[in-house]
């Protein structure tokens, strides 16, 4: 599913990767008030079809049907398109402080480890703008 | 009789021996050099690493050189019939020999006879023999030993005290002998009552050598008693993995008697299996305040091990799936509250209550997250130079408008200590937002102050950084103060059964002020309020390099 959100001219593009319908309806409702262009992947091959050089940003999730986040951001780093692309990994696996698999998603390239249950929308909304600058 | 003779037969020692043999007269007419012989019979004797067998075969050798008797027969006599022990006759002789009516006659228990001038008549070797001892050297598995010796000349008196030395060495021998095989009985009564205890049970003796082994022992290590029986507990329990523990109860066996330990640890079968058991130590000291016996009782407690791993890891895969929905109906909620505009006063304070009840939902998983992540040791600390009084006062902001809605002061004094020490922000951050919550929470009136001071031992060194949070709250009663700390524990009184919380946030301060080599305390009068305490000590090298 590819929505394009919004009516607004929008020149950057985040891709988010996540499969659980409700949040993907509760980032789309509250992204849709923003000036970018939300794009989302409902699993992990999803996310690396749509993923590319013209993406400024992508919020992965780890648990993912199929090839697992960590899995997808390995894939992501490696493609020469894709792989200057910055990703913030947005779970609800592990804790924001020291934990092996924000580790783990450092030691791949993410250059963020969020806890989803951490951040209400609006909060996003400012570190997905604070990314996007 | 082997050479385990040695382990339980300890003859006195060898200045007794000297005394008796001091008595001993050498026959002057032997020509021998008489100090050789009796340095040579007290070797012979004190040495009690001989076996009792060997020491009859010997003696019966012996016996003929230093005395003028002409032979030698040991024997004993018992339900089977008589037995030839040893002798320097032909055994065939001997044996008939002992079992003339003349000797069984006068061969009784607990006694020797001496027939100076007796009327016994014997032949030995188609030989008259007009003068014999026997001795009674005492009784062993309900059997009689005698010593007979035979000479054709008059026996005198001073062979006859050699004679009295050589019974009472042997009747000692004999006795000991008695002695160790009721210990081994007892021994093996032991380990047979011990075997069929389903927990594994260890005794050593005063040097740690395992002296008892049983059958759970067995089974839980894979180690066999024989294996263990008579070696080093140490050097065992080496193959079982587990010597922190082990040297800890060693240098604790120095404390007071009879001293008692508990402790869980895991350990490596010989099958190479991981197994958790827990163990109680007893320690047996004799009066004189020295080691005695250790006594290990072990059970093995792997089931109950793995239940609570499979607990903690269904809490930890449940709080995970808790978080995608609380992450959604927060989120609604906050959208909801993004256009609040719409709503009617009514509604809106539904919604506030709504956020409210999903916080702490929120907060409660979190909390049981960090607690199975505490007990699986999962937390990794990232210690950093921090500046604690700008910690505590960025801990106590976050906290004044939760303070100021229930009508209490909270403020933070004490003078702005420089002091850097190393500490895990986010996880030191929690400990005092967990000490405040907790003072506000049992709080309705008064204060909460909070204070950083430094303390220094006389030299002016090992500086500690302490933190005090003292609240005029509802205080903790006596009787709970012990409690507190523990994982779900919550106040017992009934005014303050309303407050929120799984009991949780003390648990977890405790924990990660230990993680990082602090100490917490608490005081506390009911109806009073209460005062936690929290040193953490400050790095000595860097705080000198600061003052130079």
């Amino acid at each position: 599913m590819n929505k394009n959100i919004g009516t607004k001219s929008v020149d950057k593009h985040v891709l988010l990767v996540e499969d659980e319908p409700l949040l993907i309806d509760l980032y789309q409702e509250r992204f849709s008030e923003e000036d970018f262009k939300l794009e989302v992947a409902r699993d992990g091959n999803e996310a690396l079809k749509k993923a590319n050089q013209d993406t400024d940003l992508i919020l992965l999730d780890i648990l993912l049907p199929g090839i697992n986040g960590f899995e997808v951001l390995r894939r992501l780093k490696k493609n020469l398109d894709t792989r200057d692309v910055p990703v913030i990994v947005l779970t609800n696996l592990g804790s924001e402080q020291s934990d092996t698999d924000k580790q783990l998603a450092f030691s791949l390239g993410a250059v963020d480890y969020l806890v989803k249950a951490y951040h209400d929308p609006d909060e996003m909304v400012e570190i997905i703008k604070k990314r996007l600058q | 009789m082997s050479s385990e003779d040695r382990r339980f037969v300890r003859l006195p020692t060898l200045p007794s021996w000297e005394k008796l043999l001091s008595r001993l007269y050498i026959l002057p007419e032997v020509a021998f050099d008489q100090k050789a012989l009796r340095l040579e019979l007290l070797g012979l004797i004190s040495n009690d690493s001989i076996t009792l067998d060997q020491l009859y075969t010997r003696l019966c050798v012996f016996l003929p050189k230093i005395t003028n008797c002409e032979g030698v027969i040991i024997w004993s006599t018992g339900q089977s019939g008589t037995k030839i022990i040893s002798t320097n006759l032909s055994s065939k002789e001997a044996l008939r020999c002992v079992e003339t009516r003349a000797i069984i006659k006068i061969a009784r228990p607990d006694h020797y006879y001496f027939n100076k001038n007796s009327p016994i008549t014997l032949q030995i070797n188609r030989k008259p023999i007009n003068h014999c001892h026997v001795l009674s050297l005492g009784e062993l598995d309900s059997r009689q030993y005698y010593l007979l010796s035979f000479s054709g000349r008059a026996i005198s008196g001073e062979i006859s005290r050699v004679f009295e030395v050589v019974r009472q060495v042997l009747n000692l021998r004999l006795k000991n002998s008695q002695l160790k095989q009721n210990y081994q009985q007892q021994g093996a009564t032991i380990t047979n009552l011990t075997g069929q205890l389903g927990e594994g049970m260890v005794m050593t003796d005063s040097e740690l050598r395992i002296t008892l082994w049983n059958q759970s022992m067995q089974k839980l290590t894979g180690i066999r008693t024989s294996q263990a029986i008579n070696h080093q507990f140490e050097q065992v329990f080496h193959r079982v993995g587990q010597l922190d523990w082990l040297r800890t109860l060693v240098e604790d066996t120095k404390s007071q008697v009879p001293m008692h330990q508990f402790a869980d640890f895991e350990i490596l079968t010989q099958d190479g299996d991981r197994r958790w058991v827990s163990s109680l130590v007893t320690i047996y000291k004799n009066r004189s305040g020295s080691f005695e016996q250790a006594v290990l009782v072990t059970r093995d407690i792997s089931h109950k091990k793995s239940l609570e791993q499979k607990k903690n890891e269904f809490i930890s895969i449940a709080t995970h799936e808790l978080r995608t929905p609380l992450t959604a109906i927060k989120g609604y909620l906050s959208l909801l509250e993004r256009k609040s505009d719409n709503l009617t006063e009514k509604q809106k304070s539904y919604l506030s209550q709504a956020t409210k009840a999903s916080n702490r939902l929120g907060g409660l998983a979190e909390d049981l997250l960090r607690v199975t992540q505490i007990d699986q040791d999962r937390i990794q600390f990232k210690p950093q130079n921090i500046h604690l009084f700008s910690l505590l006062k960025k801990v106590v902001r976050d906290f004044k408008p939760k303070a100021i809605t229930k009508g209490l002061t909270l403020s933070l004094t004490g003078s702005n200590l420089r002091d850097k020490v190393r500490l895990d922000q986010v996880r030191t951050e929690q400990i005092f937002a967990n000490l405040i919550d907790n003072a506000i929470k049992y709080s309705n009136q008064g204060t909460i102050k909070v204070w950083l001071e430094i303390n220094e031992d006389n030299q002016g060194l090992n500086p500690q950084l302490i933190v005090n949070i003292r609240d005029t709250g509802i205080g903790i009663d006596s009787r709970n103060i012990e409690e507190i700390f523990e994982k779900f524990h919550r106040s017992h009184r009934p005014e303050q059964s309303r407050e929120q919380g799984a009991g949780l946030g003390l648990y977890i301060a405790k924990s990660f002020v230990e993680k990082q080599n602090g100490t917490i305390t608490v005081k506390s009068r009911a109806g009073k309020g209460t005062h936690f305490t929290v040193t953490f000590l400050v790095e000595q090298t860097k705080r000198r390099r600061k003052n130079e």
